[in-house]
């Protein structure tokens, strides 16, 4: 419960005894108040102890988020070193329906593969990735966290493509040596379509498969999501934080009457 | 930190045998971290102040509101987008801005510019600097419209207490008409004018899409280069106990209010997420007993099992073959009352809905909600929607004429009538803000 330098600084003065004790009190005057002066700052060490984890926790959740857009930066411009370097050496990523890839080089490996084995974009090629609608949960210890976000994207190659895609992620996050780290990429496609008619008149165009087929992963798709216009709801990792709405036994309609007009 | 208690009962012993001197040594060391915690309070304060300015900067510009953005630049704070130069000067700036087209809201204009994405870092020293996305809608009617991406790296100073914007650097990256789209056609950036020319040339030579161009990082890599700072505080000598104890209860109010904004983000954008995938009774769930929802001018319903029912409105509980139904948060602005128990919350919604089969539809718009905290937990009190506009996604808005949102369901009516009459584009509306100009106070329109 106390700080590493205070209790340095209590310790240490084990070596001063002979002198402090020497010393007449100046501003105690009796053993009760030294105790009570002691008690005192136990209570206030403790306050301090609590207010700092708390405040911990928020700045977690803020370099979470930080992390994760640094991801989206990095992934406009094919930075494929620097996005493989925000990833735990064991970590897993999973995009659209290309199967599973685990271990940083692995990854590394695949990102590349994503944009023809050469890191930053090709000339003519647009690559934003917004990413969008953080919802982060840390765990209690404070060491590992999930998040869900949503990428929009604007794909393409100058007068050979141009796309809309949109899906959510579920990732999960790691604190070593006091650094957030991305240990699970999971990024579900709900569209990936033509510009020119959109979602409304095109299906996905590649059904989420990447680079699978020339670079096989190490394991297939962990679940069985489709492809546009197939829908799906990717789960949640959290629940709801207030909880789901329960009907009264009455049809909704008969209670639906009670405020109050203007 | 952790000890084994008889470690800290030695130590408390020790320190009650001991003089004086170690009793103030301890408190001074107290003294040190309460100072250093307080530090990293007041840091996670300007972040949340940060993104607020530069959020609210945004909502002017979507309305043109040129006096109120120009507002919350610092007297020598230089502006520069695209590549139309430097602009040097609060005065100067918003002369820019006034070239850009008619103070206020205008009619047959369609100015959305979202800011989105931040990386913000804050220094001790009252500086700070942030990366942004920029994502832009922007029409006249019967003459043009465009889609448009670009990247902010700004810069923040606090002045007297309160962040200001010193220099604001838009990057284009893409521009292109919507009825060609990038595949077709790629725009270059701005060039200095002749009739407004800049104080300073552009401070870099580059091109838009489809050149490559990588803008410059204000950070390193954040996990091989972590961004560090020091908080360390100097505390020269050692307040008493009920000093410390005061500072300790302000910086609980404090971090409590951080931690509120921090929730209430957070259900906002579940919020969304729920709404996107139909989830009625989830999406009920959210808001308190006696909350209300008012959404696209449909009418107040009010209560759990009104807003229920209004959610019937958007289609079938849980069920959505072949249908988008995205409905994206974006951009909040976040106030929490002193108290703790209201907040107000203004963001953006931006929507791609549509089902398979028919041309797909963008929604934008704005939320204005209040939020309660009940029982210790944060829950919706009031949704308010107020769209922009509804536009297909390969129409556009150049020719969009519909400007009267979907009003009142008589099969499905509301408990009570719209708050707010609004029109959406080609109209000019200006949804109220709940806060006033962070710098300046100023709470009315300028025309």
């Amino acid at each position: 419960m106390f700080t590493p330098r205070i209790l340095a600084a209590l310790l240490s003065l084990l070596l001063l005894v002979p002198a402090c004790s020497e010393e007449p009190p100046s501003t105690v005057t009796s053993d009760g108040a030294m105790d009570s002066d002691a008690s005192e700052l136990a209570l206030l060490q403790a306050r301090l102890e609590n207010l700092q984890e708390r405040a911990q926790r928020i700045r977690d959740t803020r370099d979470i988020k930080r992390l994760q857009r640094a991801y989206g930066y990095y992934l406009d411009e094919a930075l494929w070193d620097e996005l493989a370097d925000l990833f735990t050496n064991n970590a897993t990523v999973e995009y659209a329906r290309d199967g599973l890839y685990r271990g940083k080089e692995r990854i590394r490996e695949y990102l590349y593969r994503l944009g023809d084995n050469r890191s930053g974009l090709r000339a003519g090629q647009l690559n934003e990735h917004f990413q969008l609608m953080p919802v982060i949960t840390l765990s209690d210890d404070g060491m590992t966290a999930r998040g869900r976000w949503r990428a929009v994207i604007l794909a393409g190659q100058y007068q050979e493509s141009a796309l809309w895609g949109e899906g959510p992620y579920e990732n999960e996050y790691v604190k070593e040596d006091g650094v957030w780290k991305i240990s699970k990429l999971r990024w579900y496609q709900t569209i990936m379509v033509p510009y020119k008619g959109g979602w409304g008149l095109n299906e996905d165009v590649n059904q989420g498969i990447y680079v699978s087929p020339e670079f096989p992963p190490d394991e297939p798709q962990t679940d069985t999501f489709g492809s546009w216009p197939e829908t799906f709801l990717p789960p949640f990792h959290f629940d709801n934080p207030v909880g789901r709405y329960v009907p009264a036994d009455s049809a909704n309609a008969e209670s639906a009457d009670e405020g109050e007009s203007q | 930190m952790n000890y084994p208690k008889p470690v800290i009962l030695i130590s408390l012993l020790l320190l009650s045998s001991l003089g004086a001197a170690a009793q103030d040594d301890a408190f001074l060391a107290l003294a040190e971290d309460i100072a250093k915690a307080e530090m990293e309070i007041q840091l996670l304060e300007d972040e949340n102040e940060i993104e607020n300015l530069q959020r609210i900067f945004g909502f002017y510009i979507d309305k043109h509101q040129w006096t109120q953005a120009a507002d919350l630049f610092t007297d020598n704070a230089t502006l520069e987008q695209g590549g139309s130069g430097v602009y040097a000067g609060k005065a100067r700036i918003l002369e820019y801005f006034r070239q850009l087209g008619a103070e206020g809201p205008q009619e047959g204009i369609l100015n959305d510019h979202m800011q989105l994405q931040p990386v913000v870092h804050v220094s001790p020293d009252g500086t700070a600097k942030g990366r942004w996305h920029h994502f832009s809608q922007e029409a006249q009617l019967d003459v043009s419209h465009f889609w448009g991406t670009g990247i902010y790296e700004n810069e923040y100073l606090k002045e007297d207490g309160v962040w200001k914007i010193s220099k604001l650097h838009l990057y284009s990256t893409m521009r292109t008409p919507v009825d060609d789209g990038w595949q077709v056609t790629a725009l270059p950036r701005s060039r200095p004018g002749t009739e407004f020319p800049p104080d300073q040339p552009p401070s870099v030579d580059y091109e838009n899409y489809p050149s490559v161009y990588v803008v410059p990082f204000h950070y390193d890599n954040p996990v091989t280069a972590p961004y560090a700072v020091d908080t360390t505080v100097e505390v020269m000598s050692a307040p008493g106990a009920q000093v410390l104890a005061s500072d300790l209860d302000k910086m609980e109010h404090r971090l409590s209010r951080l931690e509120d904004a921090n929730d209430i983000e957070r259900l906002q954008t579940i919020y969304g997420y729920y709404l996107a995938r139909n989830q009625w009774d989830e999406l009920t769930g959210i808001f308190a007993a006696d909350g209300t929802i008012e959404i696209a001018m449909r009418g107040v319903y009010r209560g759990a099992a009104s807003i229920r029912r209004n959610l019937n409105l958007y289609g079938v509980q849980d069920e959505l073959p072949g249908e988008l139904h995205n409905h994206m948060q974006y951009q909040p602005v976040i106030h929490v009352a002193d108290d703790g128990l209201t907040a107000n919350l203004r963001s953006r919604a931006f929507s791609m809905m549509g089902s398979f089969g028919n041309q797909g539809r963008f929604m934008g718009g704005i939320y204005e909600n209040i939020f309660v905290k009940r029982d210790g937990q944060w829950m919706m009190f009031k949704d308010q929607q107020i769209n922009t506009y509804f536009a297909g996604t390969d129409d556009g808005w150049i020719n969009l004429r519909r400007s009267a949102p979907p009003g009142i369901t008589e099969s499905n009516p509301p408990d009570e009538p719209p708050t707010m009459q609004f029109e959406m584009y080609p109209k000019a509306f200006l949804p109220p803000y709940h806060y006033a100009n962070p710098v300046t106070g100023r709470t009315e329109v300028v025309q």
